[in-house]
């Protein structure tokens, strides 16, 4: 019998070798709970950006027109004279 | 959990076993190569070869004898030739089954194999083992 003929041999038997039965299952989900962070991909990045712009210029618009609106005394007619204006 | 955080890079071209098998390949060979980086290697018994084989009946050793013994000697060369041997050996994967789970080209694993083969019998040629038997 060769060396080969020995590893062979050894293989076989240890392909009979049953291997101990573990439960990892509570330190997986540790670990997938700690989170891994999913790489962002370029057509997200796209939209993370447009949703931050469209915040920035919608905050702004948003506390003045409140502040117009408060400061006026008639605010409904002014936005409807200033729509009738528009139209016109 | 390599396998679960690829899984939305999954295209279903192929079966999700080759897949998942190719994953497991992976992560063992990345494993070995860590550890034989950090040099944590078993000592290498060569009278328990001897016991083991020198009878020329290493099957009547114990399974997890059988199993750790391998793995000791396995883990005495590189950790590419140590992959492929196992497969070929320990997993009983013809060249093209080897060669898809490691995704190196069949020419690859053939010229891989033959290389590993001959570092395992200088191997165990210098570490004074009886090969013959």
């Amino acid at each position: 019998m060769n060396w080969e003929q020995k590893i062979e041999q050894l293989a076989a038997r240890a392909r009979e070798e049953r291997t101990p039965r573990v439960d990892v299952t509570s330190r997986v989900l540790a670990v997938l709970s700690a989170g891994q962070a999913q790489p962002v991909t370029v057509a997200e990045r796209f939209w993370i950006w447009l949703a931050a712009a469209s915040a920035a210029v919608a905050v702004p618009a948003a506390a003045t027109a409140i502040i117009l609106y408060t400061k006026s005394p008639q605010p409904l007619s002014e936005i409807a004279e200033a729509i009738s204006w528009a139209i016109q | 959990m390599e396998a679960y955080l690829s899984l939305s890079r999954y295209r279903g071209n192929a079966p999700l076993e080759h897949w998942l098998t190719r994953i497991a390949t992976r992560v063992g060979y990345r494993y070995w190569k860590e550890k034989a980086r950090r040099r944590r290697m078993e000592p290498f018994d060569v009278q328990e070869w001897d016991r083991a084989t020198g009878s020329g009946d290493a099957g009547t050793l114990e399974p997890d004898d059988a199993a750790e013994l391998l793995h000791q000697v396995f883990e005495q060369l590189a950790p590419r030739d140590r992959l492929v041997l196992t497969l070929r050996y320990l997993e009983q994967c013809d060249v093209a089954e080897t060669s898809r789970r490691v995704g190196w080209t069949k020419t690859m694993v053939k010229v891989q194999t033959m290389r590993a083969r001959n570092r395992l019998r200088k191997l165990l040629e210098q570490s004074g083992m009886e090969l013959t038997g």
